[in-house]
């Protein structure tokens, strides 16, 4: 199994003519993605790594059968190349822009909802199913299948997590990157349910940071449904208030709000085992499983 | 992006809300200028962007205007929790009945936005909630729905069931949340929103906040001059092209991500070493980029030594080994650098730094123990 995203995945990349988009798309295919689809306005008829470009994604939809978007689409445009996938009738959106405007993602968090599409991004890597799919630009050589599932605000700590667990022979089911802005448009909260649902995953990773309450409300649901180990990692222990620490989501409100302290201490009571440095990722989830 | 009042006032008035008659000033003559045009009495309101102005003397009544070009000099010598005022707002006094607050703001945790109204303004709405819950309302606003009239009837208990009150308060309300979302705000708040003599809804104070990642499409609003909050090395950094933050201590993190650089910084933090700076390459930095970011780090005289914390997907470490190499020489020689190489082309980054006499681990925690030992010793490894 996995989620998301696996072999029957059909993926359109919405801006396949851009340098990332092309690159990507190449990169995709080859780690196994089935990519049927381009789109660019403009380009259609076109092909890009024998990949064939359309002018619209309601017209990629319509001749591949396509189920899958990513966005390799500047933040500007971000908002209307999600809403055109949706209308599409795609259920699950990858958008890997930094610098999305927050009222564009809030429209499209609630469109997207209203049409039981599954959003992931923006500012995220995108999402993994070792040995099955790929859809985003992460590295794929550290990844190995396995029986881990991991969710991440951030892209490099994933990394660091996965690195880490593949040196050591652990394998992952789905990696995900929830992308570090400060309206996501999924969160913890909506990949947990998934991750438990999942036949191939035993243990799930999140990988959080300073700002926000998606821990909060994720140790809250762990801690009512979840029958799945988790463990945790926070990033920002040593942050100080009131500061953009690079992910425009990860800051803490003067007067401490969305700090590591309280973080950790909420996780903790829901039972979710805690790890201070990354390098302990590997034993950790060892002694669990 | 925080705006000043005398810019949130423009704004509310663009929009239709009431504001005092007033004009900003730059000079204590200017302020004289415009107290004698508009008439005494004045307020004369400190421009900065932090709170608590009135307790720390930035805001002065003035009865006599042969007193106001004084009283301006004072307030534009008085820096407020270490903010030097950019102007002071001169506005006619006016009689207030009665202060409310109102403010819509997204609320992240939910992602809904909030319209906060109450019956008590004039202070801090953190305050009221802890002691006057019962005058506080809050309407969540769907997203898809927006503001609707059944909203803003819920505030009808709140103004004493007065209707044509909340008549005046609805459309203020209604006006306000178009401004939210046509600014790409944050937060937009009038408190106090004052009841007049009169019975008219009059701003007495504004904020507004501007999502960053919108500053592209509210050029009107942000090509003002408010970025002296910023420390100068963020906007250096800024100029070149990169996110800088500025921290206390010595140590400059350049990292390719934002919670990498989080995790560097907490690793340091645990071997009591305070960071001067943090420098996100973000992905894909080419030799060039390196260059130029060490540059801009080494502009920040806090710095003692150079932590690299490269974990390459998009990123090549081959490129990023490049760009160290060819900036090693423009470092002086007091100043350590250790670097941490992990994921692609790792091995050719490695073999790159040798070559300049630079050991590279892969390890992050031999990296921090590493510039730790050496930074005292101002010695290179």
């Amino acid at each position: 199994m996995s989620i998301l995203v696996n072999e029957n995945t059909k993926l359109i990349v919405q801006g396949i003519t851009g340098r990332e988009g092309s690159y990507h798309a190449s990169l995709m295919k080859k780690y196994g993605t089935k990519v049927v689809a381009g789109v660019t306005p403009g380009k259609g008829g076109q092909e890009i790594k024998e990949i064939p470009v359309f002018n619209s994604v309601y017209e990629a939809v319509k001749n591949t059968e396509a189920n899958a978007s990513i966005l390799f689409v500047p933040p500007r445009f971000t908002k209307d190349g999600i809403l055109e996938a949706i209308d599409s009738g795609i259920k699950l959106i990858v958008t890997v822009a930094e610098g999305v405007p927050v009222h564009d993602m809030l429209f499209a968090h609630y469109y997207a909802r209203l049409n039981n599409c599954i959003l992931i991004g923006p500012n995220t890597p995108g999402i993994i199913s070792p040995g099955k799919s790929k859809v985003g630009f992460m590295s794929d050589n550290i990844y190995r299948e396995g029986n881990i599932g991991i969710m991440s605000r951030s892209a490099t700590l994933s990394y660091e997590i996965v690195n880490n667990l593949s040196n050591k022979g652990i394998g992952q089911s789905t990696v995900v990157g929830v992308g570090g802005d400060s309206i996501p448009g999924s969160s913890f909260i909506d990949l947990l349910p998934p991750f438990e649902e999942d036949s191939q995953t035993d243990l799930i990773v999140m990988v959080g940071e300073i700002g926000g309450s998606d821990e909060e409300i994720a140790a809250k649901y762990i801690k009512k449904y979840m029958k799945k180990p988790v463990v945790a990692f926070i990033a920002g222990e040593a942050a100080p208030e009131g500061k953009v620490m690079g992910h425009a989501g990860a800051i803490i409100s003067p007067g401490g709000e969305g700090g590591v302290k309280y973080k950790r201490k909420v996780l903790e009571e829901a039972g979710v085992h805690m790890i201070e440095k990354l390098s302990e990722i590997a034993d950790m989830v060892s002694e669990i499983l | 992006m925080k705006l000043y009042e005398y810019q949130v006032k423009e704004i509310f008035s663009k929009y239709g809300i009431g504001i005092q008659e007033g004009k900003f000033a730059k000079t204590p003559q200017e302020a004289k200028q415009i107290a004698e045009n508009i008439g005494g009495p004045v307020v004369l309101k400190s421009q900065v962007l932090v709170g608590g102005r009135g307790k720390a003397g930035g805001v002065k009544i003035v009865d006599d205007l042969s007193d106001v070009e004084k009283a301006a000099d004072e307030i534009l010598k008085t820096e407020i929790k270490g903010y030097k005022p950019v102007g002071i707002l001169v506005e006619k006094k006016m009689e207030i009945k009665k202060e409310l607050y109102l403010s819509i703001v997204l609320d992240r945790k939910i992602k809904k936005t909030l319209a906060i109204f109450s019956s008590f303004g004039g202070m801090d709405i953190e305050e009221v909630s802890k002691k006057h819950l019962e005058k506080i309302t809050k309407l969540y606003i769907e997203e898809l729905l927006g503001i609707q009239d059944f909203h803003i009837n819920r505030l009808l208990p709140l103004v004493s069931n007065n209707k044509e009150m909340l008549s005046k308060l609805g459309k203020i309300v209604k006006i306000l949340y178009t401004i939210y979302k046509k600014s790409d705000a944050m937060i937009v708040e009038i408190n106090p929103l004052a009841i007049t003599e009169n019975e008219d809804l009059v701003a007495v104070d504004g904020k507004l906040e501007i999502d960053n990642n919108a500053e592209y499409r509210q050029k009107s609003l942000t090509d003002k001059e408010n970025k002296e909050v910023e420390d100068p090395i963020e906007i250096i950094g800024k100029e070149a092209g990169f996110v800088v933050i500025k921290l206390k201590g010595n140590i400059s993190i350049i990292s390719n991500g934002a919670g990498l650089a989080l995790s560097t910084l907490d690793l340091l933090d645990k071997y009591n070493m305070g960071v001067a700076n943090i420098l996100d390459l973000s992905g894909g930095a080419t030799p060039e980029k390196v260059m130029r970011a060490i540059k801009v780090v080494m502009q920040d005289k806090d710095v003692k030594g150079i932590l690299f914390n490269i974990f390459g997907g998009i990123t090549r470490c081959d490129e990023i080994a490049r760009g160290i190499a060819g900036a090693l020489k423009s470092i002086p020689e007091g100043i350590s650098v250790v670097c941490r190489l992990q994921g692609t082309n790792r091995e050719e980054g490695i073999n790159i730094l040798k070559n300049v006499n630079l050991d590279v681990d892969t390890d992050l925690e031999e990296t921090v123990k590493n510039i730790v030992s050496t930074i005292n010793r101002g010695q290179r490894i």
